[in-house]
């Protein structure tokens, strides 16, 4: 349909848990060290419970990542043998799931006993959680920089890594961002905790599509064809970049503001516009990390542009009507975790 | 408009708009100096906002 091929799908599926994992193990990274610089008290347990948290974020990526990883180990062959002449980025993928397949495996072992221990001995594996993200973290930065493997570390090798490793840094972190967003609306604790540090996201975010932009410039004349997926998808980056100005400056200290002082609650108009911004954010980095994905769109760029509005409103019709009717025990599983003092407590 | 915004983010905040400007040049002339202009223009907004406080 639209020129989307199975393949191509399922490199995405990859691509998207890769980033997940990714920018979980980051950020559950920073929030252990985090917690350890405080000790104890309120903002070491609110930390550690936090960096607690994101393990659901790794263990979703990671599960997408290998069951896509798993269809490609069957697929791909099939696909490299097919036709007479085989497609040079598909034998670079090929080259690439090679490479990367043992360290796929290791990779899978490594989660199976780590998962039993974190509910078999929770203190223990807690005490251990800053190297089982740091280990996660380099693990999964590897396998995410070789979305194809060009036979030696030339330009185009360092393109692939730029342009493939920057989602860990833009749409993971964006998903992670979000989650922190939802998990901390109904809580004032968290908020205090969490939106101070929106600024900081915020600047891996834009340094990550930094990242991709000095990525293409490697390969310029190569990366550049002026089909309607690379106008619509400059399009989102300049919608991203309007979009991510706004969110990541005046509406950011809004909500550090709101946090520092009184409710915690922006008036209805910030908190609109904060929702909105959100929504179009999450939305574009998942636009274009998908479109990015699919060689042979048959869709024009007035057709891309409409999928993209439809999907966008739906998307923040979903999260307002959310936002509002749902209510999670996030405040009473905090206030919990606080009274037996966490795991360093 | 522009009021509460800081010099990073106005950068970027611009260079948003000129990339949306650039990319309907390149559809008329094919010419990508503008372009690459505001991508060069994206990563200076970028440093400037990482060093701004």
């Amino acid at each position: 349909m639209f020129g989307i091929t199975f393949l191509e799908l399922v490199l995405f599926g990859q691509q998207f848990g890769l980033a997940l994992a990714g920018a979980a193990s980051l950020w559950g990274f920073v929030f252990i060290l985090k917690g350890t610089r405080y000790h104890h008290g309120d903002t070491c347990v609110t930390f550690d419970w936090l960096a607690r948290k994101l393990l659901y974020l790794l263990y979703a990526g990671a599960a997408i990542a290998i069951l896509s990883w798993a269809v490609l180990l069957m697929a791909m062959p099939a696909y490299a043998h097919e036709g007479i002449v085989i497609v040079p980025e598909l034998a670079e993928r090929t080259a690439a799931l090679k490479l990367t397949t043992p360290v796929f495996v290791a990779w899978m072992l490594l989660l199976l006993p780590l998962g039993l221990l974190s509910h078999v001995t929770p203190a223990q594996f807690h005490r251990r959680l800053t190297l089982f993200y740091a280990v996660h973290f380099a693990v999964i930065l590897f396998l995410i920089s070789i979305p194809a493997w060009t036979g030696s570390m030339s330009l185009r090798q360092f393109f692939f890594i730029g342009h493939s490793a920057h989602s860990i840094f833009t749409l993971g972190t964006v998903l992670v961002l979000d989650f922190l967003f939802l998990i901390s609306k109904s809580s004032l604790h968290l908020k205090r905790h969490i939106y101070p540090l929106f600024p900081t996201i915020s600047k891996v975010i834009l340094v990550g599509l930094g990242i991709d932009f000095l990525s293409v410039a490697l390969v310029f004349s190569e990366a550049i064809a002026l089909t309607p997926k690379f106008f619509f998808m400059q399009t989102i980056v300049g919608i991203l970049l309007i979009n991510g100005s706004l969110l990541a400056g005046p509406l950011t200290r809004r909500l550090i503001a709101a946090a520092k002082s009184g409710s915690g609650k922006l008036g209805r108009r910030w908190e609109f516009l904060g929702d909105v911004a959100g929504t179009i954010s999450i939305t574009s980095w998942f636009t274009i990390t998908f479109v990015d994905y699919f060689a042979e769109l048959s869709l024009g760029y007035g057709g891309l542009l409409l999928i993209y509005a439809c999907v966008l409103f739906a998307a923040i019709a979903v999260h307002l009507v959310w936002t509002r009717t749902h209510r999670d025990p996030v405040s009473e599983q905090l206030f919990a975790w606080h009274r037996s003092g966490g795991y360093t407590g | 408009m522009l009021r509460g915004f800081r010099l990073g983010e106005i950068l970027i905040f611009l260079t948003g708009i000129f990339l949306l400007g650039s990319v309907w040049f390149i559809a008329e002339t094919g010419d990508f100096t503008y372009w690459v202009a505001a991508k060069f223009a994206y990563l200076l907004g970028v440093v400037l906002f990482l060093f701004e406080k």
